[in-house]
């Protein structure tokens, strides 16, 4: 195999070790490519590594979080209370559209009868 | 500041005990302050890794933890709490990259955001070398473009198969493969620049 082709495979052969017997004669005898392979090992160390290192949270995060239950437990109350009254609230939807649009028929017809 | 956590495979420093989650499923508020307070960090640091933005990361960490809350009833212990709740995280956070991603399309036509970096902190705990090493990943981390990141971090950093990454960004296995592979040849390029060949 040429150095170009094993370059190919060693991130893969790096990260999850999965490739053939050719790439691994070939890193036996190719310096450059062991070094390289070295970079990729190097890189994905200090990717794992990252995963201890916390990054701290703007300070007001921790109380917002904290007060979730609080916060959907009040939605998730307007939310009941709206589906059990969906019926009260579907009329008095009804009944303010129609009022709106009785009110606006109305004008109409005023502003109709004035310019006559 | 960053706060090395003691476990090696990505989980919370120290592992949210099952008998606290349960007191949560019986909405017990207490214990969920606790468990907000053993968990939160990391799930921030989850999100700040893909968006790169602390007020996203913020949004997607509230959202994220709206929906553990709701959703803490199927939460059946087959698997650490920890790792559902990074799972919630990365949908969180992923949901808010392809938001983000629609309204940049929608202003400017761009593919890639502006990048912004993630803010340097100090680590006190960490020794030298260490800080060296982190900061300068997380650096070329914020420069890579947004696909290329996001791949890194949920494959390399967070270590999810290609089979849940390439769900989670709704691509098919294939495209998830290649994405990694030329994902991790550019941040070593990035990483290693005056060592290439």
């Amino acid at each position: 195999m040429k150095c170009d082709e094993v370059r190919e495979v060693l991130p893969a052969y790096s990260h999850d070790g999965d490739v053939g017997l050719p790439v691994r004669r070939h890193l036996s005898r190719c310096p450059d490519c062991t070094s390289e392979l070295a970079l990729y090992e190097a890189m994905f160390g200090s990717l794992a590594s990252l995963k201890t290192h916390a990054v701290e949270p703007p300070p007001e995060l921790f109380h917002q979080l904290a007060a979730i239950p609080y916060r959907s437990n009040r939605i998730e109350v307007a939310r009941t209370h709206v589906v059990r009254n969906k019926n009260k609230y579907a009329t008095g939807v009804a009944v303010a559209t129609v009022g709106a649009v009785g009110a606006a028929l109305w004008r109409a017809r005023r502003a109709r009868t004035a310019t006559a | 500041m960053r706060r090395p956590s003691d476990h090696r495979d990505g989980t919370p420093a120290e592992r949210v005990p099952d008998e606290l989650v349960e007191r949560c499923k019986n909405g017990d508020e207490r214990a969920w302050s606790q468990l907000v307070e053993a968990t939160y960090r990391d799930v921030y640091t989850l999100c700040l890794r893909i968006l790169t933005d602390p007020n996203d990361a913020a949004e997607a960490t509230q959202d994220a933890y709206l929906k553990a809350w709701r959703g803490l009833g199927s939460f059946r212990g087959d698997a650490l709490f920890e790792t559902w709740l990074y799972r919630v995280a990365s949908n969180s956070a992923l949901s808010k990259y392809r938001s983000r991603k629609r309204r940049q399309s929608r202003e400017s036509g761009l593919q890639d955001d502006v990048l912004t970096e993630i803010p340097a902190s100090g680590s006190v705990e960490a020794t030298a070398g260490a800080r060296i090493e982190v900061q300068a990943l997380e650096a070329a981390l914020a420069r890579l473009p947004e696909q290329h990141r996001t791949v890194i971090v949920l494959r390399d950093v967070y270590g999810m198969s290609i089979e849940e990454v390439a769900d989670k960004l709704g691509i098919s296995e294939t495209a998830a493969k290649v994405r990694v592979h030329r994902a991790r040849k550019r941040l070593k390029d990035m990483l290693f620049q005056g060592e290439d060949r």
